[in-house]
């Protein structure tokens, strides 16, 4: 199993200059840390307008510094953000085969539609075309990494015949992604040969339905590029402390202020009717629906990867049983958790439960670093 | 988050009183069921709700509507949270004919005034009320139609005073069952509403639809203290 570390640069209010600097600075200094440790990636939202929830609007500027400071981990676009408006295609293609050249080859490239009002209302975009321009854009940008003359005309562009350049390190070019929130993406991500990034919060149930209808399909896709992505990663948050009562409520209440700040988003389907979004967002609401009384405090839920290191292995393994092949954690939301806590948790983690899953490459890695 | 900033002595000069807890369940049935939603700008959001609510970003200014053959119910409001739930916030009501009586047995504080679509047009009409003039248009690929289920109907609230508590956020559902409904583009030609809060007026338009069908605000189940957050003041109501 393959663990990263997921990044919304979530900025706690007041929104100074000063609490955006200090949040890039932390993520900085974690996506080091965990290239010490051993984690396999360090994924980076793409998000406009989220104040407070999410400032990581410039993704590819925040992982080529990520990748100029690391030398092993792989930096992941989770994700670059499918529509026109906010992306043209010929620019996703070229910052990313940049990236990947300055990364020295460790691009993960997820790709997105966007789901909330806020930032397709901001953009001018029309929600009811972002599938449509997002089939485009996972067909084309293989095309452009792999052919010297490339031309398109489609509804995300019109592009007569150019040489898209640079062209990427990896050969024939970054694996690609699709981020997964609604029931059915998954299908969606198997049909095209692409790897499903979950950022929705799931029960060990609907993963294992979902995993198992994305492997059923992928085994007989059309790949949209020259090498087929059929990995599953799931989203989760990760707070490890030896004390398994302050690490439920570190940890717990770290998941609750993102929980809560999710579901304050605007998604697309609650503001502009529309067929195109079937969900309200990452489920945020559902989860808190399901909770106990109003005040109550309730147990660390099923699947949650908080908690002493036995308890995260222990989910871990629920995970790993279900053909999860990676786990993303959010480390921190809002700076709840103070960094050297944080890091003290991801340094635990990668000490006591990383060994489990790659015990031989862990242990030279850690060796290496000092752990 | 942000939280309301809204006084809650303002909240309760708009507060109307309830005879009963809980009102009974109204429905407009065979009704035409209208949406439309803008977005507000140039105001601070957090002056529109009062400390229980959270503001979206950006903050939607919606009408919803039952238009049927012997009345109806508009109301206008803004979108929000209480705690992890979207909900809209009541700051305008017009009802008539059989509108009249489910809009004071659920406090909305109405307007004398009606809705009336004719064609692609929406009008909210009143005697020295609201004046509101829309034009429904296509979108940029046209119009489109959409299934029943993809049209949302948020969850309302509204200041109530209740016998025994006092001054409540009442929470009205609004459950619709109808056909296919026409996505369209509301863009406003005249708004009137007196009484608004200051700066509230649709500016850039979202989306709207019309569709027909039964429109029903069930008995209402929970109520909300305005001075709190979710957590610490929902409240049910008797059975």
């Amino acid at each position: 199993m393959r663990f990263g570390i997921f990044f919304e640069l979530s900025v706690p209010r007041p929104l100074s200059r000063a609490n955006e600097q200090e949040v890039y600075a932390n993520a900085l200094e974690q996506a080091a840390v965990a290239d010490e440790l051993g984690f396999d990636t360090i994924w980076a939202v793409e998000h406009h307008f989220l104040e407070e929830y999410s400032h990581c609007s410039a993704p590819e500027l925040f992982l080529t510094a990520v990748a100029l400071r690391t030398a092993r981990i792989r930096v992941g676009h989770g994700a670059v953000v499918c529509v026109p408006a906010m992306n043209h295609p010929v620019r996703v293609a070229e910052r990313a085969a940049v990236l990947d050249i300055l990364s020295g080859g460790r691009l993960e490239l997820g790709t997105a539609r966007s789901s909330t009002w806020t930032e397709l209302g901001g953009f001018g975009a029309d929600p009811d075309l972002t599938k449509v321009w997002w089939d485009e854009y996972v067909r084309i940008l293989p095309r452009m990494w792999t052919e010297e003359r490339f031309s398109f005309a489609g509804r995300s562009c019109t592009v007569p015949e150019r040489n898209v350049v640079p062209k990427p390190v990896q050969q024939p070019h970054p694996p690609m992604w699709v981020t997964v929130t609604s029931p059915g993406t998954e299908l969606d991500a198997a049909d095209r040969g692409l790897g499903c990034l979950g950022v929705a919060a799931v029960s060990f149930a609907e993963q294992e339905r979902r995993t198992a209808a994305y492997h059923e399909r992928v085994a007989h896709c059309e790949p949209v590029g020259g090498v087929v992505n059929s990995n599953v990663t799931t989203q989760n948050f990760l707070y490890c402390h030896e004390d398994l009562e302050r690490a439920a409520a570190v940890g717990g209440g770290m998941a609750a202020i993102f929980n809560l700040t999710n579901s304050h988003l605007l998604w697309t389907r609650e503001a502009y009717p529309t067929a195109a979004y079937r969900s309200l967002g990452n489920q945020a609401t559902k989860a808190a629906k399901e909770a106990g009384a109003p005040g109550e405090r309730a147990p660390l839920p099923e699947g949650l990867t908080v908690g002493d290191p036995e308890r995260i292995l222990t989910e871990l393994r629920r995970w790993e049983a279900i053909g999860v092949d990676g786990v993303n954690f959010i480390v921190n939301t809002c700076e709840v958790i103070p960094q050297q806590d944080v890091l003290d948790s991801m340094r635990l983690f990668a000490r006591e439960v990383m060994p489990a899953f790659r015990p031989a490459v862990t242990a030279a890695r850690h060796s290496a670093a000092g752990v | 988050m942000l939280v309301g900033s809204l006084p809650l002595d303002r909240l309760a000069a708009r507060a109307v009183p309830l005879a009963a807890e809980a009102p009974a369940a109204a429905v407009f049935d065979a009704a035409d069921v209208v949406y439309a939603a803008w977005e507000l700008a140039g105001v601070d959001r957090t002056v529109l709700f009062p400390p229980a609510l959270h503001p979206t970003s950006p903050t939607l200014l919606t009408l919803t509507g039952a238009v049927a053959t012997g009345g109806g119910l508009g109301l206008l409001r803004l979108s929000c949270r209480h705690g992890a739930r979207a909900r809209a916030l009541l700051v305008g009501a017009v009802a008539w004919g059989s509108g009249t009586a489910v809009a004071e047995a659920f406090g909305c504080g109405a307007d004398d005034g009606e809705i009336v679509v004719e064609g692609r047009t929406l009008q909210v009409r009143s005697a020295g009320g609201p004046d509101v003039t829309v034009a429904l248009g296509p979108g940029a690929d046209g119009e489109r139609v959409l299934g029943p289920h993809d049209v949302q109907y948020v969850t309302g609230l509204h200041p109530v005073v209740l016998p025994e508590r006092g001054v409540r956020l009442l929470q009205v559902e609004v459950h619709a069952d109808t056909g296919p409904a026409t996505a369209l583009r509301p863009d406003v030609e005249a708004f009137v509403w007196p009484g608004l809060p200051a700066g509230v007026a649709p500016v850039h338009p979202v989306g709207a639809t019309l569709a027909h069908g039964r429109l029903e605000l069930p008995r209402p189940r929970f109520v909300a203290r305005p001075d709190v957050l979710a957590h610490l003041g929902s409240e049910p109501l008797s059975a």
